[in-house]
């Protein structure tokens, strides 16, 4: 099977990239639509939200900001929050330096352009079998797919999102979008705790203006959710 | 949001989203954070998008909504059971947003 032949040049391994990135592609087809027509029924048009997916290419951070924007909240609140959503990715690049250290500098901006949660993952699992040299390329395949991928499914979810009409509820696909999101980044008791008391907090906050209670309400649950992890270490805690 | 806003909105957002994933990856030493800050780090994602289901089920109209008249929270109800159940994206989507249309249709 040559599919199960492991590749031996550069241009092989990104092929090989592109292949394994079929299946995690589907993944990303509804969020795309989604955010495509969340971008619209924030008030941007077609071409500024698949603009936003090419440059931001962050799935859940710009279904936030777009929140946020529909809300009329502040560009800073905005910032923030992408910020927030986005620093998983310090821990994904940190553990990604050495499995794609033989790049070269230019090739290395875009290897960071192109990082999210698949590649990450992917390049990661196959790097014990890769090697430094063929890895980078690998990562890079999955990357281009995705990327493509992303963009193209806002660009139709946003010109779907302008002919549909109000009576649909579309914006209800926002949040369930989340909810997907939500339920396994519960798996233990902390972070369940860290879900109710952020999810309680930023409701009962909800009058703040420019958003704030959902910041607020992220703080106060990270905060039940380290208390609880460390009480639970601590046995019947001090 | 007008115009210029946007831009500068879009121009901040594709700098911290980029600033993010490229720094750990040119630090020529290890890159390693703080231990309390990856202990925090674990919660963010049961927090903020807890923030983000939490409003629009309970609350859709902006006030507390704590009742069986509130079509969108027995229909998150019902997308969180299938969330749980099957871990698949599309269902989920599927069967919250038909669970929506049918109890608006219904009138309850």
């Amino acid at each position: 099977m040559a599919l199960n032949a492991l590749p031996t040049t550069p241009q092989a391994a990104f092929w090989r990239g592109v292949l394994a990135s079929l299946p995690v592609a589907t993944g990303i087809v509804p969020f795309g639509l989604i955010t495509g027509i969340a971008g619209v029924k924030a008030g941007l048009g077609v071409l500024e939200v698949t603009l936003m997916s090419a440059l931001v290419f962050a799935g859940a951070a710009q279904l936030v900001a777009l929140q946020l924007i529909g809300a009329g909240a502040s560009v800073f609140f905005v910032w923030l929050a992408t910020l927030v959503v986005n620093l998983r990715y310090l821990m994904y690049s940190s553990a990604l330096a050495k499995p794609l250290e033989a790049l070269s500098t230019r090739m290395k901006l875009l290897a960071a352009f192109l990082m999210v949660d698949q590649n990450f993952a992917l390049a990661l699992n196959q790097y014990g079998v890769l090697g430094p040299r063929l890895t980078p390329w690998f990562y890079l395949g999955i990357g281009g797919v995705l990327w493509l991928g992303w963009v193209v499914c806002t660009y139709l979810g946003a010109w779907l999102g302008a002919r549909l009409p109000e009576a649909w509820a579309l914006d209800f696909a926002v949040p369930l979008c989340f909810l997907v999101l939500l339920v396994p980044a519960v798996q233990s008791r902390p972070s369940l705790g860290a879900a109710l008391v952020g999810g309680l907090v930023s409701t009962a906050l909800m009058g703040l203006p420019y958003r704030a209670g959902l910041f607020i309400g992220a703080v106060a649950g990270i905060w039940v959710g380290v208390w609880l992890e460390q009480r639970a270490a601590g046995g019947e805690g001090p | 949001m007008s115009g210029v806003e946007f831009w500068i909105v879009l121009g901040g957002m594709t700098l911290i989203a980029f600033a993010l994933r490229y720094v750990p990856l040119v630090m020529l030493e290890r890159f390693n954070l703080p231990p309390h800050l990856q202990q925090a780090l674990r919660y963010v994602p049961a927090a903020t998008l807890a923030g983000l289901v939490f409003p629009a089920l309970l609350a859709p109209q902006g006030t507390w909504a704590l009742s069986l008249e509130n079509e969108r929270l027995l229909a998150g109800l019902v997308a969180l059971w299938v969330a749980w159940r099957f871990k698949h994206i599309l269902l989920t989507l599927g069967v919250g947003m038909c669970t929506l249309w049918l109890l608006q249709w219904l009138g309850v």
